[in-house]
């Protein structure tokens, strides 16, 4: 037996993930997708140690057009936008500041939100989803009410509350974020709740929330994760948003959306400066977009 | 041979290999496939699932889907090329030569679309005919398939109808444009036994009236030995054998032939006609064929020519084809069962040995909500779905007790209630002497532990993150039957015995065939050393040769650990050597209980005699009393007074009235000795005297 498996040359650990990788480079939009967003990180990853130009320095010449210096210009204030720009991207990607203190968390501010709706969406989903009933009634009902707000009505609301703060969005995503998530852990739920499986698990009198965290929800986890990452766009569009509005991630690290409000008032002077970081959250978004569009696709082609 | 000249062919297939291109390559789905039928011919085209037989039906009406194609050979109908035949063309013929009945007739027909629109478009579209003269047609097809208010069904939407109305409409449908050639694939699968054989005995009828050549597709080799004149057998891509029925069945040439014979339930009058012997082995991945004899790894006469050499589809002097090298050389009345595939010896269980269940009246009634306003209110009064009334029965330990009945009967809740996932409404029912009718979440782990379930479907009995070492240790782990450094090697135990073996434990369940995950789901039942094992189908979803393995396994596993079962099947052949006692349920109702020899013999109760003669037994010299029950099984909310069985009943003119005490009064439960009981107001002698359903021809 064991002369027999060896010939066969089971496939290594690399080999199994390169595997699951490869799926990704059978649809062109899921590659496409993630060539964006990793040019996103990587430029987030070199902003770290190295930016061409402190981002906060006043140094230049205010409103400048493209040159050999500044690569993308200078804004309102003189400051170097491809060094802000490249700064930018670490808020939402790779780091959270704590207030009152100059620690930071790994893992962006649109990272941890979309987390932090994740793990609330999915517990609220699952509970409605296969103990049904009141239950299901209940946490749907608030849900669906906390839907029918319209969205910048909560941050301004989440925010108004509780002060602006890396935090205070990271909350602000989550409770915009965790009804949509629920409705589809629900979902899931409702249908995984009916295959013998889980039969199986009540037939052996196991605890509620193991059939829940155990049985269903690594059923589950494709297309929460899926969901996820699209969810990571909107978070960067909803970070944006803030900051156009002014309640965004505070000073000092510069902010896309803030970019965006502070050129907008010098538009007639220096186009330039609003289309950069527009540019930026909109081409981060789509290609989170295409990279979990293709994914979804390239998954449930496969089950098939 | 005559001078006559005869007509081509209907259909005739040549040398056909169709292939799938998939990520990475091309699949060769089927190989050198070739058959012909004639007018007013049925041709049964058998095998197990995953070898191709629908394909070849998709070929021919090119449904091959964006990435199939026919890659070889030539598909002719009425001598016209069918190959590489596309848009209009193809689209007309369809239409108007050849027409299909699919397995599903809930998804063959539009849901939104009332009957009578969707069967006249045939004829408005195809002949041109206009809307009344089209409906009339339709009418008159109706009824000629037996559809009882044929005028009426024509302005009832699908949902509206029953499963077996719904497959009649789909027939007649079919035939509206009297087409040359008929495609059925599966029809009666979906089917409950009963309404099966009304529909098997349809098609027959209109294969003679019609004079239509018929393409018959199916698994089962007990319908295609009732409907079919020929029989073409199809093993991974490629037809193994072909003849007439009779001689397919009673002297199959091709090792295959045989052995998938081997492995179906007979339904014979003896016990030992009903040992069952798989075939070992599994059908090799389309991608992954031997070079040689595509069936030589699981042949047991296989040489080294079979390894290295094809064969050829080559016809015998008797006029079979078969694709063998051997046939000749080989006599299956010699043939010895290899030790690996012997059925176990099984001893006389004795029914007398101290009961470990012991059921007393139990009924499980489910609340029906209505959608008036007064219902929603709660003031109207309270209507309930009587799934389960009055279920009495005994299981002594050791002993397997088979649940027969169609669906819908109540059999699966009455385990759902046993085990805990429904409560019991009312009645008693004690397993080891503790009461078990309240719910599972309120009983004691010791208890749990001694009562566990097998699963019908392989597909969802295993989750599918878990690998199976996972899965199976895990009750163990829960019930702590076994010390945590000896789990690994309790499950290998497992696993051994129900010869899987110790790679299988870090396997996923996508890495598992069918049969492979259901002996699984066995060895994750039996894993905390239950007393008691309910079984709710678990064989219906495989195929034979896996279905016979499977079978003999839970009879092995059974003596070995002395569980008691209680085994539930719609096919009553299935449990006819499995069980020692056999209960025969009806709308809720058990009609019949007794020791498994005397539900097959006489006193019968009308039910179990009308059921037994409507399964199909892969025999064609058998010879079967035809008893078909009139109309639909009536809903279980508001079920018939009296006998729950009186409205369609055969038997209820042998009564004095007509049968009006079963109308008014319950029936009494007839004894007939050895614990034969029969739920029905004929008196016993009247039910002796019924002849016995099965007999053989001669004898």
């Amino acid at each position: 037996m064991a002369v027999q498996s060896m010939t066969k040359s089971p496939p290594t650990r690399l080999q199994k993930i390169w595997n699951s990788v490869s799926i990704i480079f059978d649809s062109r939009v899921a590659t496409v997708g993630m060539g964006i967003v990793l040019f996103w990180l990587l430029v987030a990853f070199v902003s770290l140690f190295w930016t061409p130009f402190d981002p906060n320095a006043t140094s230049f010449t205010q409103n400048l057009g493209p040159n050999a210096t500044n690569l993308l210009g200078t804004d309102h204030l003189g400051r170097d936008i491809l060094s802000r720009l490249m700064q930018g991207t670490q808020v939402i990607l790779l780091k959270t500041r704590l207030p009152g203190t100059d620690i930071s968390l790994p893992g962006g501010v649109a990272i941890w939100g979309v987390f932090g709706s994740l793990t609330f969406g999915s517990v609220l989903g699952l509970n409605a989803g296969y103990r049904g009933g009141w239950y299901d009634q209940i946490i749907m009902q608030v849900l669906d009410a906390l839907i029918a707000f319209p969205r910048i009505v909560l941050y301004l609301v989440v925010i108004a509350a509780l002060g602006q703060g890396d935090l205070v969005v990271i909350l602000a995503i989550t409770i915009t974020g965790a009804p949509g998530v629920a409705r589809l852990a629900r979902s899931l739920a409702l249908d995984i709740k009916t295959r013998d499986y889980i039969r199986a698990a009540e037939t052996r009198g196991e605890n509620v929330w193991y059939i829940m965290f155990n049985e269903i929800l690594p059923n589950a986890r494709g297309p929460l994760l899926v969901d996820g990452m699209l969810r990571v766009g909107y978070a960067i569009f909803a970070i944006g948003t803030l900051g156009f509005l002014g309640i965004g991630l505070p000073p000092p690290d510069p902010d896309w959306g803030n970019m965006v409000n502070e050129a907008r008032r010098n538009i007639f002077a220096n186009q330039l400066a609003v289309i950069w970081p527009a540019v930026s959250i909109a081409s981060l978004v789509i290609g989170l977009n295409l990279f979990a569009d293709g994914l979804r696709e390239e998954l449930t082609r496969y089950q098939k | 041979m005559s001078d006559l000249v005869k007509a081509p062919p209907v259909l005739k297939l040549e040398d056909v290999a169709v292939a799938y291109k998939v990520r990475g390559g091309e699949i060769e789905a089927v190989q050198n496939v070739s058959f012909e039928i004639n007018r007013g011919e049925t041709h049964g085209i058998v095998g197990e699932s995953g070898c191709g037989k629908s394909t070849v039906a998709w070929a021919i009406v090119n449904f091959l889907g964006a990435n199939g194609y026919v890659k070889r050979g030539s598909i002719k109908f009425q001598g016209q090329e069918l190959v590489g035949v596309t848009g209009e063309e193809l689209r007309r013929l369809r239409g108007d030569q050849i027409a299909m009945v699919y397995q599903d007739p809930m998804q063959a027909l539009n849901p939104s679309m009332r009957l009578g629109d969707q069967m006249s478009e045939v004829l408005t579209v195809h002949r041109g005919m206009d809307q009344d003269e089209a409906e009339e047609r339709c009418i008159e097809m109706l009824e000629r398939v037996y559809m009882p208010d044929a005028a009426n069904v024509m302005k009832r939407y699908p949902h509206q109808i029953s499963g077996g109305q719904q497959q009649r409409v789909v027939i007649a449908t079919a035939l509206l444009n009297n087409p040359a050639l008929l495609i059925m694939d599966e029809p009666t699968t979906a089917l409950d036994v009963t309404v099966e054989a009304a529909v098997l005995d349809l098609i027959a009828e209109l294969r003679r009236d019609f004079d239509t050549a018929i393409m018959y597709i199916t698994h089962n080799l007990g319908v295609v030995a009732r409907v079919s004149t020929r029989v073409g057998v199809m093993y991974a891509g490629e037809m193994v054998e072909r003849g007439t029925v009779e001689q397919i069945y009673a002297r199959p040439q091709h090792p295959y032939t045989q052995g998938l014979l081997r492995c179906v339930p007979k339904l014979g009058s003896d016990k030992a006609s009903s040992l069952l012997y798989p075939i070992r082995g599994r059908v090799p991945p389309p991608n992954n064929r031997p070079h040689g004899c595509i069936y030589a790894p699981r042949c047991d006469y296989v040489e080294d020519r079979c390894r290295n050499e094809p064969p050829k589809l080559r016809k015998l002097p008797n006029g079979i084809w078969v694709r063998c090298h051997f046939a000749e050389e080989i006599n299956p009345d010699e043939w010895q069962p290899s030790e690996d595939i012997a059925p176990p010896e099984v001893g006389v269980a004795d029914l007398t040995s101290e009961p470990i269940l012991v059921v007393d009246d139990l009924k499980k009634y489910y609340e029906v909500q209505g959608t008036e306003l007064k219902d929603v209110l709660g003031l109207s009064e309270k209507r309930y779905v009587k799934a389960v009334e009055n279920a009495s029965f005994k299981i002594p330990r050791g002993t397997t007790l088979g649940v027969v009945g169609e669906s819908g009967c109540g059999k699966s809740t009455l385990i759902k209630t046993l085990i805990g996932l429904e409560e019991t409404t009312d009645g008693d029912a004690k397993f080891l002497g503790f009461d078990i009718t309240d719910r599972i979440t309120e009983r004691e782990k010791s208890l749990i532990q001694e009562l566990q379930m097998v699963f019908q479907n392989p597909d969802s009995t295993m989750n599918p993150s878990y690998t199976v070492g996972q899965q199976i240790s895990r009750p163990m782990r829960l019930f702590g039957t076994v010390p945590k450094d000896k789990l690994r090697e309790e499950v290998i135990r497992l696993l051994n015995s129900m010869r899987l073996g110790e790679n299988y434990y870090d396997r996923l369940p996508r890495q598992l065939s069918g049969g492979e995950k259901q002996r699984v789901g066995i060895a994750r039942a039996l894993a905390s050393h239950p007393d008691l094992v309910l079984c709710d189908e678990p064989v219906s979803a495989l195929d034979v040769s896996v279905q016979a393995a499977i079978l003999n396994l839970l009879l092995e596993i059974q003596q070995e650990f002395d569980t008691t079962l209680v085994f539930i099947a719609h096919d009553l052949s299935v449990v006819r050597f499995f069980s020692d006692q056999v209960a025969v349920m009806y709308l809720g109702q058990v009609m019949e209980i007794g020791p498994a020899e005397a539900i097959y013999t006489p006193p019968y109760h009308p039910y179990s005699e009308a059921l037994l003669s409507a399964v199909p037994i892969p025999d064609p010299t058998a010879k079967q009393k035809h008893i078909r029950l009139e109309g639909n099984v009536p809903s279980a909310i508001d079920p018939p007074s009296g006998c729950r069985f009186h409205t369609r009943c055969p038997r209820r003119s042998l009564l004095p009235d007509d049968g009006q005490i079963c109308v008014t009064d319950t029936p009494p439960w007839r004894e007939a000795g050895d614990g034969h009981r029969i739920y029905c107001h004929l008196p016993l002698e009247t039910l002796r005297s019924f002849d016995p359903v099965i007999s053989q021809e001669g004898s």
